[in-house]
């Protein structure tokens, strides 16, 4: 077990030997955040309404509506300035409230209520908390029919009788922030953000550490090692350990800092640990496997650059999940970046725990171990035949 | 007494090409091994096989009485391994790289600092274990090369080319170092395309090509098997012809000739008959100016078992 530690410690040595190194594997992804983090969670996400005014239940929730607190609201007249407005960049999302809204809901049907977005972060943000309020106004509405139909009193009192239950009832909304940070819109901003930062860098910090690997077989550091009495298990144990506690260091180090720096929040943290040392587990073996293949530490370093940003990319760490079509969706999910960022996702915006991510770490872990395996293999090959 | 180097039959193919054929040697403790050949004999080849880096397809080597294929372990416990290429990492210090591979040794603790601290010396870099080995010279990076290999205080040294690339006066210094190694009872197995340097270091050397020994021995056996003669060279003043008559006859002597003030005789062993061939000039009542023993090379053995130079 010493030489195992022997071997691992010696990566984190060299690693932090070069100042630079601090610079790409600590304050980057800090910088990445605090500017990204900036963009979005220091200014409210903007929603326009528009409808709603001339009708009793319409002014309901055109009144719920502009109460968001999460969001700067803004009136429109018409669905023409709303869209123009969405198209011009000023705001992120807009509510519209169909015209025959209460015909719909007086005559048992289903109101429809058009939601329109620019595909960014402000408009998940603001997507999330109109969605709270239509569902609470759904739940008085759905409460108000039940008591309408069943003859007890009209849709009209019945609504004021669910309206005075649900203010003196324990409230049910939903939970977007974690237990222990602030401003719903903060939490669900600069959390998932460095969540998707995380995701990012964990995973090209260890594609490029497949260079080091390459250059200790180039150097005959390798078959030196093996020269003493280590064995080439113990060898690669070692320099798995080496990769796997780089790549879990940085991924600790941005959820703690950005936590501490930017309050950002991860919800539930045991789970968020998991996720990020499973995911180190995925890095580790992506740049085994890299290290394996590869006998040229030059082209290793473009391709796992190239790679790196490609599964980020693919894998919702640019642009989030929600914005892709259901195919690209499936593709992403070939990327174990996809089912990482699922599992922030459920923690982040969803307030979930261990036990609701548990299909993403079963399969970030049978990532890990699948690459693992597969360049332990190869490895093995390739330090008894060169 | 055991050997503490024994390697038999040993054989390594690369798809259709045998690199290393039927190869096998042992070296006793204090004795020093050439492996002697052009670069593509298979010499490195059979130290990886030796080292237990590479598998063979065929043979045995056992390290101190362990077989490196049953007890790797143990075998490389005995074993001092100094590659070919600078195997160090250049951006650690030079006790930094002698920490990391004592610790692969098993070595901790105070012997740890011990062993690192005596091996600086040995290699003459106590004075720079500090600074990254990127800045060290070739000759100095090449002597931490060496001194890795110290760490364990081997019973068998393998030396693979410690010398390419290295300047004159490094080299010399690495030579001298080598020749120390072998007087401190070590056994030590020294690969060379170098014939100066096989023939000032080794006891024993085995001369390869094309993956087979294709001859093992003394420098002495070697040149003996060739059949190649001993020379000496005589600037005489006086009768040349009539000492060239009675040198011919003197036993050992293969042939004599006088040309020019100079005389040639051909024998088998230049420093036992010399006093011999003294005197026969001094009969024939001529004077030596100078000598010059001329003794047949490892070149030349080379030459005459392959038909082709050594660095061809």
């Amino acid at each position: 077990m010493r030489k195992i530690i022997a071997i691992a410690l010696i990566d984190l040595r060299r690693l932090f030997r070069e100042r630079v190194n601090f610079f790409f594997f600590l304050a980057l992804p800090l910088v990445l955040i605090l500017v990204l983090g900036s963009l979005v969670a220091d200014t409210k996400p903007r929603l326009g309404v528009v409808g709603g005014s001339d009708s009793a239940q319409g002014s309901e929730l055109r009144s719920d509506l502009l109460a968001i607190e999460g969001a700067s609201v803004e009136a429109f007249d018409t669905s023409a300035d709303l869209l123009e407005a969405l198209r011009r960049d000023e705001l992120n999302a807009g509510v519209i409230i169909p015209d025959d809204y209460d015909e719909q809901i007086e005559t048992g049907g289903t109101a429809r209520i058009e939601y329109v977005s620019v595909p960014d972060t402000g408009g998940i943000q603001v997507q999330g908390l109109v969605s709270e309020v239509i569902s609470a106004r759904s739940r008085e509405l759905t409460a108000a029919r039940f008591v309408a139909d069943e003859g007890f009193a009209s849709l009209a009192d019945g609504l004021a009788a669910a309206e005075r239950t649900a203010s003196a009832a324990p409230q049910t909304t939903v939970e977007i922030v974690g237990p222990d940070f602030g401003k719903p819109e903060a939490a669900g901003g600069r959390g998932f953000l460095a969540a998707q930062e995380l995701v990012l860098f964990t995973f090209l910090t260890g594609l490029t550490a497949a260079t080091a690997l390459i250059q200790t077989r180039q150097l005959g550091i390798a078959h030196r090692v093996l020269s003493t009495p280590t064995s080439i298990g113990e060898f690669l144990a070692g320099v798995t350990l080496g990769r796997f506690l780089v790549a879990a260091s940085q991924g600790l180090f941005i959820i703690i800092a950005s936590a501490l720096l930017f309050g950002a929040g991860f919800g539930n943290w045991p789970a968020a640990i998991a996720i990020v040392l499973l995911f180190s587990v995925v890095g580790t073996g992506a740049a085994m496997v890299m290290g394996s293949v590869f006998s040229n530490d030059a082209q290793a370093g473009a391709t796992g650059v190239f790679i790196g940003l490609g599964f980020a990319a693919m894998g919702g760490c640019m642009v989030p999940l929600e914005f892709f079509s259901p195919t690209m969706s499936k593709i992403a999910h070939f990327t174990p970046h996809a089912w990482a960022n699922d599992a922030f996702a459920e923690l982040i915006q969803r307030g979930g725990g261990l036990g609701d991510i548990t299909t993403e770490l079963a399969v970030l872990a049978l990532y890990g171990a699948g690459l693992l395996a597969i360049s332990t293999a190869l490895m093995s090959r390739v330090l008894r035949t060169r | 007494m055991a050997p503490v180097l024994s390697c038999r039959g040993l054989v390594k193919r690369f798809g259709e090409r045998t690199a290393v054929d039927q190869v096998g040697f042992e070296v006793s403790k204090g004795e020093t091994y050439g492996l002697l050949g052009p670069n593509g004999a298979g010499k490195t080849t059979t130290i990886s096989m030796i080292c237990g880096l590479l598998a063979g397809d065929a043979g045995t080597v056992q390290i101190d009485g362990f077989d490196i294929a049953s007890d790797p372990k143990a075998a490389k416990s005995a074993l001092g391994f100094v590659p070919q290429d600078l195997a160090l990492y250049p951006d650690l210090t030079g006790a930094e790289n002698l920490t990391f591979f004592a610790r692969l040794h098993g070595i901790s603790g105070k012997r740890l600092e011990s062993r690192v601290g005596s091996v600086l010396d040995v290699v003459g870099l106590a004075d720079r274990r500090d600074d990254r080995t990127e800045d060290y010279s070739g000759g100095m990076k090449r002597r931490l090369n060496i001194g890795v290999g110290l760490l364990n205080e081997p019973k068998l040294l393998i030396l693979d080319e410690p010398t390419v690339g290295v300047d004159p006066q490094s080299r010399t210094a690495i030579l001298d170092s080598v020749e120390a190694l072998g007087g401190t009872g070590m056994a030590v197995v020294y690969t060379t395309h170098y014939m100066e340097e096989a023939e000032r270091l080794c006891d024993r050397l085995a001369i390869m090509d094309q993956g087979k020994m294709i001859a093992e021995g003394t420098r002495r056996e070697l040149v003996e098997k060739v059949g190649d003669n001993d020379r000496i060279r005589l600037r005489i003043v006086g009768d040349g012809e009539g000492a060239s008559r009675l040198l011919d006859d003197i036993d050992g002597v293969v042939f004599a000739t006088a040309a020019d003030g100079m005389v040639e005789v051909a024998c088998r062993s230049a420093h036992t008959l010399l006093p011999s061939v003294v005197a026969a000039v001094g009969q024939a009542e001529a004077r030596i100016e100078s000598v010059e023993l001329i003794e047949p090379d490892l070149e030349s053995v080379f030459l005459a078992l392959t038909g082709k130079a050594l660095r061809d």
